[in-house]
């Protein structure tokens, strides 16, 4: 062991000064002696390798024969997965991407990937890989995948608790978003800034951006943008104590959303607001159908989530473990580690608790606005909702 | 052109090495012992090594310990390494690394050599000049910067340009640059001084390897363009300062600097 002990108190070096897609090797830190982990790293850094040679020599300057041997020099390599690991199908996949590579696949190739080593938690690779999207999005004036790809990395310091780097990556996003007139993507970087906030305990500031969504929103006649301010200050107002007008907020939302995905995010803030006030029947209803409708497995498993968090509330233990146990079996399945942690975490706290309850009552009562919205929600079937 | 200084036991890996490696030249080493000498008494430009060349010995640890003797000397490391291995060697120093699937593949070695080597001297002295002389000047400047290690004299440096000795004076002294005697005395000291910032490296060995017939030469040499004896020049803002002097003594032709200036 000693000869080790040279090399692992290092600092990690700056991205600037290592070479290219080291950085996804960080999410070794503080565990180098798990091997499945050290497969997988290692098997991201390669199959992000090609991807920065590209944007270091340019697409066209690298001989394509060249680029093909090592793409497959890397896809030989997969075997050591698992052929029922969702990684592996997932480096399959983003291979095939990037062998004819164009600028605009090699991008969203990298972002999709980004996002999975996201959900697996891995926090340093994904955010090396928004990065390398990023450089390929600038190399080739990729604006609108810059935009994405910026918003992406303020999401993923956000979650590394970086928020400083979260913040100005958030503002960058939004601002080249309103240049391009990409008001979605100005509306979902803005609600970024706005989460930023709200975790550094900045409640003020939070609600301040979520009302200049509402403001731009209702000044641009736009839906989408709307119903994303709406969510944000539902959240931003749940959390700052005021659970009656986080509903009133959720609700418009769900009146409001413009696109499916957009729909469940409202219903999951409804859910959440009514949660606070005690009214478990129309929190477990909004969950529910995000559970049933959502087309993203990573929404689903975390609406069962959230369902296991009102039965437990609601002292429902058996049905809380039962949604736990849906949950936990997706979220393996599909590689989402972060709502596998909080979903096994949440099985561990109700297992050691004898009443089978978690949680602290209800903050409030529930007024007679809250209380009508939760009697329509109740009366929602799937069905009710539909999809748009 | 450059030297390469390689630790590869393997004979597969030196051919590999071998085809990718021109117009580089390589020196081999058997232990990494001898790669440190050689890095030592060579003008060695980048290394290359296997990170496990030596049975049951820490490669990386030795990546490490070279980096930090010689920290502006490339380190490309070379082999099939596991994740934690490269984990471990990025945090060590190593500027690149060759896996083995990549090494049979001469375009990417090629590639990952001469990217290795992009950021010497050359590069720094070609950033300062930039905007300063003309496009000509700074491509005779750069030559000579990389061709200090071959130790270069003025004869061939005008023969590479297909001018006579007198021509290139006349060209030097049109493009604001000094004379092509004092810009190879010039580059040799820059070269010297910037490798004195490797803690590796003696005044003694660097005289050697830049064709100085003893530490004592090379220091007069320093004394007539630094101005300054050597040991306090082992540090980076000492280096900055000889690098602007150097500058100082390239005003350019004044033309080239009105036009760059006004577009």
């Amino acid at each position: 062991m000693g000869r080790y002990d040279r090399v692992s108190p290092l600092p990690p070096p700056d991205r600037s000064r290592v070479f290219p897609a080291w950085a996804v090797l960080r999410d070794l830190e503080g565990r180098e002696r798990d091997a499945d982990m050290a497969r997988r790293v290692r098997l991201r850094f390669m199959a992000l390798r090609p991807v920065l040679r590209l944007v270091r020599h340019g697409i066209d300057r690298v001989p394509r024969e060249s680029l093909e041997r090592q793409i497959d020099g890397v896809r030989e390599e997969l075997g050591q997965l698992s052929a029922r690991d969702p990684e592996r199908a997932r480096l399959a996949r983003f291979l095939r991407r990037i062998r004819h590579p164009t600028p605009l696949t090699l991008a969203t190739a990298t972002l999709d990937l980004g996002e999975a080593a996201e959900a697996a938690e891995h926090y340093h690779g994904a955010e090396e890989l928004y990065f390398a999207a990023l450089q390929v999005a600038t190399a080739y004036r990729l604006e609108p995948e810059q935009v994405i790809a910026l918003r992406l990395l303020g999401r993923i310091c956000r979650k590394a608790a970086r928020s400083e780097d979260a913040r100005r990556f958030c503002r960058e996003a939004a601002e080249l978003a309103l240049r391009l007139g990409d008001r979605r993507q100005w509306a979902i970087a803005m609600d970024g800034l706005g989460a930023t906030l709200r975790q550094d305990g900045d409640a003020a500031g939070a609600l301040r951006i979520h009302e200049e969504i509402l403001a731009r929103g209702r000044q641009w006649s736009d839906d989408e943008v709307l119903a994303e301010g709406l969510c944000g200050l539902c959240r931003a107002e749940a959390e700052t104590g005021d659970p009656q007008r986080a509903i009133e907020y959720g609700w418009t939302a769900v009146g409001r959303a413009a696109r499916d995905e957009q729909l469940d995010t409202a219903l999951s803030c409804l859910g959440a607001a009514f949660l606070q006030v005690g009214l478990y029947p129309a929190a477990a209803r909004c969950h529910w159908i995000v559970a049933n409708r959502a087309s993203r497995l990573a929404v689903r498993a975390q609406a069962r989530v959230d369902l296991a968090t009102v039965a437990a509330r609601a002292g429902q233990a058996d049905a809380a473990r039962d949604h736990l146990r849906d949950a936990i079996r997706l979220a393996k399945k599909h590689g989402h580690h972060e709502i596998l942690r909080h979903a096994e975490a949440l099985l561990t706290v109700l297992e050691h608790t004898p009443d089978g309850s978690i949680g602290a009552p209800p903050t409030a009562a529930p007024g007679e606005s809250a209380r009508r919205i939760a009697a329509e929600v109740e009366t929602f079937g799937q069905a009710l909702v539909p999809a748009r | 052109m450059a030297l390469i200084a390689a630790l590869l036991p393997d004979h597969a890996d030196r051919e590999s090495l071998r085809a990718a490696a021109p117009p580089h030249t390589v020196a081999w080493a058997e232990s990494w012992h001898e790669l440190n000498g050689l890095v030592r008494r060579e003008p060695v430009a980048a290394i290359v090594a296997d990170l496990h060349s030596e049975q049951r010995k820490d490669g990386v640890l030795r990546v490490l310990r070279f980096s930090e003797r010689y920290p502006l000397t490339p380190v490309l490391v070379w082999g099939d390494l596991d994740g934690r291995e490269l984990y471990r060697a990025g945090k060590a120093g190593a500027t690149d690394v060759i896996l083995s699937h990549d090494a049979d593949d001469p375009v990417l070695v090629t590639e990952l050599l001469d990217y290795t080597l992009r950021d010497g001297l050359a590069a720094a002295v070609d950033r300062r000049l930039r905007g300063r002389i003309a496009e000509e000047a700074r491509e005779l400047v750069r030559f000579a910067v990389e061709g200090i290690p071959d130790q270069l004299q003025v004869p061939r440096l005008a023969a590479a340009r297909n001018v006579s000795v007198s021509t290139l004076e006349r060209r030097c002294e049109g493009w604001g640059l000094p004379t092509p005697g004092r810009l190879l005395l010039w580059l040799r000291v820059l070269y010297g001084l910037r490798w004195l910032l490797e803690p590796g490296r003696s005044v003694e060995s660097v005289a050697a390897q830049l064709g100085y017939s003893s530490g004592a030469a090379f220091r007069r040499a320093i004394r007539a363009t630094v101005g300054e004896r050597p040991s306090p020049l082992r540090n980076d803002a000492a280096f900055e300062a000889a690098l602007d002097r150097f500058v100082a003594e390239c005003p350019g032709d004044g033309v080239f600097r009105r036009l760059s200036t006004t577009g």
